[in-house]
């Protein structure tokens, strides 16, 4: 079925006309020989039966007058029918009359015998037996056969030539529809002639097909269509991002100049300010070396009445000095020319170097100078010369900020976040801040407000320099402060900055020391009573 | 069922009687050889036919006549008891001589009668009447059907012309088997 399924439609009905052509024709000869074998068995009985009829009528006589020789006579004339092999006549106790049997008659294939009764006067007088031979059947069946066979061999080959010939009928139509459909996909040419065909099954397709096309062109143009209207709005849009695009890079280049003018501005103000450094410092170190001198020459004059002038233009030249160095590092950072120079330094020592620096200003506001100094800080790899401006700026904003009370350092080395780091805490019992007063400590020129300024003297600008400073070494400063209680300001730094990690871990930490928050507390509830370093 | 079965026995005994093959001139001499000449008169009137006129009345009956010394007895009623012909009733009539015949349909004329065989002629006449006889040369003397015994079985001889001049139409089957048949007037 698998070959039959591959065959083309031609052959497909080709086949099917044959197989239909030769069912029909098997059935007809094989109904038709079992027809014939019938009808010939029926006339073989019917001819026999008449034979026996003939046969009896003409024996009677001889029966009842007992004339077996005319009986024999009579059996004898079967002679002239082929058929018969054999007849008898039984008389009714079964004793044979007469009787006769073919000379010629060999064994055949099958013999039919029938019996017929001899009637005399209404009574049955003896029974005639006739035996015939089926060989005549066998002999009309191969000649049968022969003749069906070269029936059928024409019947075939002529319903071979018609079925070739009228399969065209309908494969022709199904071919023509198949040639024009592959032409069509082809060359892809939808607009082909209409094919004309009747208004059967194949009219149908064709039809169907005519359709298809029709609706193919339609969509085509539709998508021609829609392909061009795509374009015109391709293109217009396209006109419109150009027209966006140039505008964008006109602002751009606006920006670009507008930056190139506001970088130049800050390289500018920059340069001034580099190049005023040394013109600012200049007069200041002439003054404060005058005053200076004038100090000594008045005291060793003992001119008491010039003494106090000579300090307050000496503080204020000095005063001038912090201001204008912490502007310019100010700047410096700004404009990022600020550098860290790293180096190995032992922490004890810079730490009593500044401690004793600000022991003046300490004193200043009678405030005791408290160090803490937890474990052997040993060596770090630091800037020495930031590290000890952060803690002179911590240190003194806290002796300003405090009187009468007690300003406390404490350092240590911890070991958090796998690192280590050092830690400095500086913890006073001044007039602390609020929350709202933390959040604008470390931006520049703020102090807490502007009438401390005038009150506590300083730039402002000493923790925020302070706090860049200890960034730009990986740490930072937190700070921690209850109004009217003290303030706790705490600088972190690695041990050996230059590794990656800042400190920005340790933000919004609670205080790195309980121990000298406790302090705090008790320094604020006990009596604010000096205590020795 | 006695009545068809003694034909039916007489019919069978025809058959075996010659097949036991007994020799020709003893045959006739059995104890059966009238018993089968009686079934023969029967089968013999079943192959003649008759004219119209024969018979009287529809359901008039076929008579059988035996003229002079009856050789039968018995037997011929014994044989034909109950039998009929085409339907019609067998009646047996006997007559002591030729002058005594009346009308019958077959007539079997013993040997007895043999000199005055043209008497029982005259008393026939016209009519339709069978003969049959015993006697020798029975079909040169005018007679039609004559016994002729033969080496293993009952013969007869035939006079066709006899018959034809009596009316009487005699079936080829019969004729076939008769031994000889006269065809010329006497």
């Amino acid at each position: 079925m698998r070959a039959f399924r591959n065959f083309s439609i031609q052959r497909k009905l080709t086949w099917l006309m044959m197989v239909i052509g030769c069912a029909t024709l098997s059935l007809a000869v094989v109904s038709f020989s079992v027809y014939e074998v019938l009808m010939f068995q029926r006339a073989q009985v019917r001819a026999l039966s008449t034979q026996a009829q003939i046969i009896a009528a003409n024996s009677t006589a001889a029966l009842v007058f007992g004339d077996t020789g005319s009986a024999a006579e009579t059996l004898s004339a079967l002679a002239a029918e082929p058929s018969i092999v054999s007849a008898a006549i039984y008389s009714t106790d079964g004793k044979l009359f007469a009787s006769y049997r073919r000379k010629d008659a060999g064994a055949s294939a099958g013999s039919v015998t029938l019996s017929y009764p001899v009637m005399f006067a209404g009574k049955r007088i003896a029974t005639i037996s006739l035996q015939a031979s089926r060989a005549a059947l066998a002999v009309r069946l191969v000649s049968y056969t022969a003749i069906l066979a070269v029936i059928a061999a024409a019947s075939i080959l002529i319903a071979l030539a018609l079925s070739s010939a009228l399969q065209k009928l309908i494969s022709a139509p199904i071919l023509r529809l198949a040639h024009v459909m592959s032409e069509v996909s082809a060359e892809h040419n939808y607009s082909i002639p209409a094919i004309a065909h009747g208004e059967d099954e194949i009219g149908l397709l064709i039809g169907h097909f005519h359709k298809l096309l029709a609706q193919i062109r339609e969509r085509d143009e539709a998508l021609r269509q829609a392909h061009d209207e795509l374009e015109q709005r391709v293109l217009d849009r396209t006109s419109e991002l150009q027209l966006e695009i140039a505008q964008h890079e006109q602002t751009q280049a606006h920006l670009l100049f507008a930056k190139k003018e506001a970088d130049e501005a800050n390289r500018a103000k920059s340069e001034f300010l580099a190049n005023m450094s040394h013109e600012l410092r200049t007069p200041l170190n002439a003054i404060i070396g005058y005053s200076e001198m004038l100090h000594e020459v008045a005291t060793d004059r003992h001119d008491i009445e010039y003494i106090p002038d000579l300090e307050r233009i000496c503080m204020a030249g000095r005063h001038q000095l912090t201001l204008i160095n912490d502007v310019l590092d100010l700047a410096k950072i700004e404009a990022g020319r600020m550098r860290v120079s790293l180096e190995n330094f032992a922490v004890e020592p810079v730490v009593q170097e500044v401690a004793s620096s600000v022991q003046s200003l300490a004193l200043k506001n009678h405030n005791l100078l408290n160090m803490k100094i937890d474990g052997p800080l040993g060596n770090v790899h630091l800037d020495a010369t930031k590290v000890k401006q952060c803690l002179w700026n911590l240190l003194g904003n806290a002796c300003k900020f405090t009187e009468n009370g007690v300003v406390t350092l404490a350092v240590a080395r911890r070991k958090e976040q796998s690192r280590e780091w050092i830690v400095f805490e500086v913890v006073d019992t001044g007039i602390g801040m609020s929350a709202g007063q933390m959040q604008k400590l470390f931006r520049a020129f703020s102090q807490v407000d502007s009438s401390s300024t005038r009150k506590h003297g300083g730039s402002g600008l000493g923790l925020m320099i302070s706090r860049r400073f200890s960034r730009m070494m990986g740490g930072d400063i937190q700070v921690y402060s209850e109004p009217g209680k003290g303030s706790s300001f705490t600088l972190t730094l690695p041990v050996n900055a230059g590794a990656e990690e800042s400190a920005q871990g340790f933000e919004n930490n609670q205080p790195v020391f309980q121990e000298s928050m406790a302090a705090l507390s008790d320094h604020v509830s006990k009596s604010p009573l000096p205590q020795a370093i | 069922m006695f009545k068809v079965g003694r034909l039916a026995a007489v019919l069978s005994l025809t058959l075996s009687f010659f097949a036991a093959a007994l020799p020709a001139d003893r045959a006739p001499r059995t104890a059966g050889e009238y018993e089968l000449k009686a079934a023969f008169l029967y089968n013999f009137a079943n192959f003649v036919t008759w004219p119209s006129d024969a018979f009287a009345r529809p359901d008039a009956p076929f008579v059988i006549g035996v003229v002079g010394a009856d050789p039968f007895g018995p037997t011929l009623e014994q044989v034909l008891n109950g039998q009929r012909w085409n339907g019609r009733p067998i009646v047996i009539e006997r007559f002591s001589r030729p002058q005594d015949i009346r009308a019958v349909h077959l007539l079997y004329i013993s040997e007895s009668e043999k000199r005055r065989w043209p008497e029982v002629q005259a008393a026939t006449g016209p009519a339709s009447v069978l003969t049959v006889s015993d006697m020798r040369d029975f079909c040169a003397l005018g007679g039609m059907i004559e016994f002729i015994p033969e080496h293993n079985r009952l013969g007869f001889n035939m006079n066709i012309a006899a018959a034809s001049r009596a009316r009487l139409t005699v079936s080829s089957k019969l004729l076939k088997l008769a031994t000889a048949v006269s065809r010329a007037e006497p």
